[in-house]
């Protein structure tokens, strides 16, 4: 587990969590992904030991990346 | 080269479609309806002898020297107070006046001093140029009688001083103080003989003057002088140029004798100000010849090493050498750079060059992370553009003012004085803060609605007041027919209409009362014209992005977009934080605010810059910091930012910077974050750099150098010579070929160039072949996206919450005299002012914590701790705190959390549950700050 | 006549009393004065929060007019007025008798006890020399009569 990890986890629960007015909440968080993350940040996060701690839309974003 | 002296027309400008004739002195003229003699009579080249009148003002007809005589009409009537009439036959030089002026000059002369010869005004005095004027040659009154000869010099302002003996109580002083600054902290003390100008029965230090010193420039004597002056003496040439403090982007005069900066003066025809200023840009000019600057590059081998000052090619070399290591090392992403606000365009540009060009990667960043990224991406989303919708002057036309998250008279002051003129015209004011604001009731200013709301409940406001509108039957349908998207409004008003966003549901989550709310909405929705303008009160919470857009549905809701008055407007934090942003200097966007996805762009680039470009986002500055800590990060070039004080969770910060093997700082001082670097390059200050800033209302100014840099290089030269070093070419003749080629690659630039911008002053992107001389109010026809798209916005409550621990709510902010982490203004004699940071308190949190006013007390969150000197104040609601973060010493972001904006990571920096409890020690004895730790090691 | 000790909470009371008035500057520092014989300059920047406008304003207008006192008063007061009809009447003599007696115009008299300010007209030229005596219009006076009566 490290720092960045941690703050992913975070990050990707947050923008799901604010995502939800979106028609397709989960295509507004992949949306989001795919323009504001490094490649490695998606990489990092769906390798981590933490996809537990997502929320559903979060989690089906990160596996829709 | 020389002096700049802005002609005077006595009285202001009047806009009327109504135009009349007149003849002055046998010359026939046509002016608006309105305009008084003397102005015509200047536009004519007519200069009629004034003392008490000035363009800046409205006219006094005190001085009793402007008169004229007009045909059919008895006397000699005051040629400021009359205006002109259709048919008018004027004649400004009789013998008859020539003999009264004489007249007036005399009793003027008759109590002053004679000492024209010292005076620090000699050769720049409106009375000597009058007496010279008039013919004055006797005066027959002895100055044995009654006389002010002796009237004492209150020095007590750092800045300028205020010689009694020599007024002439003219009152412009007065004047410039309630219309143009709206402080109102002069008068005319006792009547008659004995008037006397009075900062309210006190001296000027302890008066509410607030030292933006328009009564300086107004004083047509030597009475209100600059301090300056009086050591230095009269300037004699003016270089123009931008103020390098907050996002106002006033236009000065920097006024020279020599290289030798005598005074600023703020420029008349400057579009952001309009000839006025406040005391950072007037007078907190100091930090750039202060001793703790560093002129020298200086490298060491670790953080603990001492430096060691070297010369500029050993410096570049170290630090290519050092960062090509990294990347051996540990690959290409494993350094990037961030970009400065407070550098010019042309210094931002060059930046994020070398990050995607020499270092091959995206990792760029700018510190408007850390402000207004999220008015970027609300924007963006809603309208199409990253920046705000109008210009400055447009406050002028509004009719309501939704002030939201801002303190303007404290951090904008200048742009305050705009709006405070406007609400004293009658326009109605609603503030939604969590402090009681001056602007909230301050001398002839009065909001409507004060919103006290919760930090952090921003967007639940925001949606009540939008919800009002719509099931009140207050949107404007057809704009929202016109000029939105269809569906996405539908969803937008299925969504507002739920009883969730009710003022009387809002209450219980923000604490505002309902019918506060509704009566607000009500305001703000009926009103000709509305405007919106906000600060970082609402970008920095973790629905930053949410609000901006909330406030974006708002005012497409209510049709208040696309015309004078109206708007969504940010103010900005820094000079150049619209610049930085426009300029590319975000991970996943080349200048323009073009995705480096776009594949069009992104060949234009690797075109234009002859190498390849990364096609996927680089890293933020959080996720480089906490990279650093997973060690992946490892090299970092810092430009004009100190992240060690004025980013978040400090603890965090310097761990990241810790684990790195090399930081780059490029800087004025040796600031906090210098304490971990490896290699200094010495800055330039505003006053040395030759370039363009962008201010909030997205106007390109020039600024000018005073003076070669003291450094012996301009920044963009060391970034290109970095690159050079880097291995990838980078080569400029001069800063001017920089924006050429920013013109070149970027369309809302295409029209600007140095040539052009020397020619019409400054000019509003986009600029371009459609608006060649810029764009004051955007949206007007269509939105920059189309069609405004409105957004869906549902409130999130942060996950900072206070609780048993931590249960108050810290909420940051900033003052006029100091400026963010006060590296400029602590290092002037603005400290007079505001000598340490101060925690606001309200007096029922401080009784239950047994803490008193004026003492020490331990503020701590759940990731750091600090003390700071606490003040009660009924400012703050209970259970809220508030305090600034001008001093290392205190280090309010020791406190503050690392969670952040949903969409840009922007610092939620306006909530953080705390905790206080008395403390007997001063923060200084609890631990040295880490920017005295590296002048120690210099000095070793 | 007996004024009210100044307190500030008293005072700002009474400002309060007139804030919401309009044009309440001059209603609120006459008010001030007629309770407590004068206004305390310490509480001007109270005084202005309460009318929102400035210190200074206030200031200006404290010191505009002079018969604002920003010093308690005496017990007794006199206004004698020293304008050209009473001057035709003679009262430069009566000025010149009041000092005499301890009373000097423009101050404090030795006593301790009155104030003797010189004003410019009270409306009573046909009666001259006029005074005001603790605000009571008084006609034809003389140094002696006005001692009397401040003294009685």
């Amino acid at each position: 587990m490290s720092s960045s990890s941690d703050s992913l986890v975070r990050m990707i629960n947050q923008i799901a969590a604010n995502s939800m007015g979106a028609h397709d909440p989960v295509a507004a968080v992949v949306k989001h992904l795919h323009s504001f993350w490094t490649p490695k940040m998606c990489s990092d996060l769906k390798s981590s030991n933490l996809t537990s701690e997502l929320n559903a839309v979060a989690a089906q974003a990160l596996a829709a990346l | 080269m020389t002096l700049l002296h802005e002609p005077d027309l006595g009285t202001p400008a009047v806009k009327s479609d109504i135009e009349v004739e007149l003849v002055i002195d046998g010359m026939p003229t046509r002016v608006p309806a309105g305009t008084s003699v003397m102005r015509a009579a200047a536009l004519l080249g007519t200069a009629v002898p004034k003392l008490c009148a000035t363009d800046s003002l409205e006219a006094f007809g005190s001085c009793r020297l402007c008169l004229v005589e007009i045909d059919g009409k008895k006397g000699t009537p005051a040629s400021c107070t009359t205006p002109c009439e259709p048919g008018m036959v004027v004649h400004t030089q009789t013998p008859k006046l020539e003999k009264m002026r004489r007249g007036v000059m005399e009793l003027y002369i008759s109590d002053h001093p004679l000492d024209c010869l010292t005076c620090p005004a000699n050769g720049d005095c409106e009375l000597q140029d009058m007496a010279g004027v008039v013919g004055l040659r006797d005066v027959r009154y002895g100055l044995e009688g009654a006389n002010h000869l002796d009237a004492p010099t209150d020095d007590s302002n750092p800045y300028f001083s205020f010689d009694e003996s020599k007024c002439i109580a003219c009152s412009r002083c007065v004047r410039a103080c309630d219309e143009v600054q709206g402080t109102f902290a002069l008068t005319i003390e006792g009547r008659g003989f004995d008037s006397k100008i009075s900062p309210g029965g006190t001296d000027f230090m302890s008066s509410d003057c607030v030292s933006c010193g328009a009564c300086v420039q107004a004083c047509p004597t030597s009475t209100l002088q600059e301090k300056t002056v009086i050591q230095i003496g009269i300037p004699t040439r003016t270089v123009e140029t931008t103020c390098a403090y907050c996002g106002v982007g006033c236009s000065f005069k920097a006024e020279l004798k020599g290289n030798e900066l005598v005074r600023m003066v703020p420029l008349k025809s400057g579009g952001a100000n309009e000839g006025h200023s406040c005391v950072k840009g007037r007078f907190a000019w100091g930090y750039a010849s202060h001793p703790d600057r560093q002129l020298e590059p200086m490298v060491r081998e670790s953080i603990t090493d001492p430096w060691r000052k070297v010369s500029w090619n050993e410096a570049i070399t170290y630090a290519a050498t050092r960062l090509k290591d990294v990347q051996a090392k540990y690959g290409q992403q494993s350094i990037g750079g961030i970009s400065s606000s407070r550098c010019t365009n042309e210094e931002v540009f060059v930046v994020q060059k070398m990050v995607r060009a020499a270092f091959g990667n995206n990792n760029i960043d700018t510190c408007a992370r850390v402000c207004h990224s999220p008015t970027g991406y609300g924007l963006k989303q809603t309208f199409g553009t990253s920046a705000g919708t109008q210009n400055f002057a447009s406050v002028a036309k509004a009719d309501v003012i939704l002030l939201i998250g801002a303190n303007p008279t404290d951090a904008h002051p200048v742009f305050a004085s705009r709006m405070k003129r406007r609400l004293r015209q009658g326009a109605k004011l609603i503030v939604v803060d969590p402090r009681r604001i001056d602007l909230v009731r301050t001398a002839h200013i009065k909001a409507e609605h004060h919103l006290q709301l919760l930090p952090g409940t921003n967007v639940a406001i925001v949606n009540a007041l939008a919800h009002v509108a719509a099931t009140e039957g207050l949107l404007d349908e057809e704009f929202i027919q016109t000029r939105t998207e269809e569906k996405a409004f539908r969803d937008w008003f299925e969504f507002i209409k739920k009883p969730e966003n009710s003022p009387e549901s809002v209450e219980a989550i923000s604490g505002v009362p309902a019918s506060e709310l509704r009566a607000a909405a009500r305001l703000f929705a009926t009103a000709n014209n509305s405007a919106i303008y906000y600060g970082l009160g609402v970008t920095e919470h973790s629905q930053g992005s949410t609000m901006v857009m909330g406030m974006a549905n708002l005012a497409m809701a209510t049709g208040n977009i696309g015309r004078e008055g109206v708007g969504v407007n940010p103010l900005r934090g820094q000079n150049n934080v619209q610049g930085a942003c426009d300029m590319g200097s975000f991970p996943h966007e080349f200048s323009g605010y073009r995705h480096v996805s776009d594949d069009t762009v992104r060949h234009q680039f690797e075109e234009l810059w002859g190498t390849a470009l990364q096609a996927e986002p680089g890293l933020r500055i959080p996720n480089m910091l906490d990279s650093a800590i997973d060690g992946e990060f490892k090299g970092i070039f810092i430009h004009g930012e100190d992240i060690a004080q004025s980013d978040p969770n400090t603890k965090h910060v310097k761990a990241a910077l810790g684990a790195m093997e090399c930081v780059i700082v490029q800087d004025l001082f040796l600031n906090e974050t210098a304490a971990f670097a490896h290699v200094f390059f010495p800055g330039t200050s505003f006053l040395e750099k030759d370039g363009t800033f962008t201010n909030a209302e997205r106007r390109i100014n020039r600024v000018r150098p005073i003076q070669p840099p003291k450094t012996g290089k301009h920044e963009w030269e060391i970034v290109a010579e970095l690159s050079q070093a880097l291995g990838y070419p980078m080569q400029y003749g001069s800063s001017a070929e920089i924006m050429d080629e920013i013109a070149t690659s970027t369309p809302t630039f295409a029209g600007v160039s140095f040539a052009h911008l020397d020619k019409v002053g400054s000019v509003q992107w986009p600029c371009n072949e459609e608006n060649p001389v810029g764009t004051p109010t955007m949206h007007v026809d269509g939105f920059v996206r189309g069609l405004g798209q409105f957004m869906v916005t549902p409130y999130v409550a942060t996950e900072e919450k206070s609780n048993r621990k931590f249960p108050l709510l810290l909420t940051t902010g900033r003052i006029l005299s100091q400026y963010n982490v006060g590296a400029q203004t602590r290092r002037t004699e603005n400290v007079n002012w505001y000598p340490e940071d101060l925690l606001e308190m309200h007096e029922s949190d401080a009784e239950l914590r047994g803490i008193v006013d004026g003492s020490f007390a331990t503020l701590s969150s759940r990731v750091g701790e600090t003390v700071m000197k606490v003040t009660i104040t009924d400012r703050v609601p209970p259970g809220v705190v508030y305090s600034t973060f001008h001093y290392p010493t205190s280090g309010a972001n020791v406190v503050t959390t690392d969670y952040s904006d949903w969409a840009t990571n922007c610092p939620e920096y306006k909530v953080t549950a705390v905790e206080l409890r008395p403390s007997i020690k001063p923060p200084q004895e609890i631990g040295m700050a880490a920017a005295d730790l590296g002048l120690e090691l210099v000095n070793e | 006549m007996k004024y009210l000790t100044w307190t500030d909470e008293a005072a700002l009371e009474v400002v309060r009393e007139h804030a919401e008035k309009p044009g309440p500057m001059l209603l609120t520092l006459q008010a001030l004065q007629e309770r407590f014989g004068y206004v305390e300059t310490s509480l001007l920047p109270s005084i202005a929060k309460e009318l929102n406008v400035s210190r200074a304003e206030v200031h200006g207008v404290l010191t505009y007019y002079s018969d604002f006192r920003t010093t308690p008063p005496a017990s007794r007061q006199i206004h004698l007025c020293v304008a050209e009809a009473c001057q035709a009447l003679g009262v430069r003599d009566v000025v010149k008798e009041l000092a005499a007696a301890g009373y000097e115009v423009g101050e404090r008299s030795k006593d301790g006890a009155t104030d003797v300010v010189g004003v410019y007209c009270l409306g009573n030229c046909a009666l001259g020399p006029a005074a005001l005596v603790d605000g009571n219009l008084c006609g034809r006076v003389s140094a002696k009569s006005l001692v009397a009566q401040v003294t009685s």
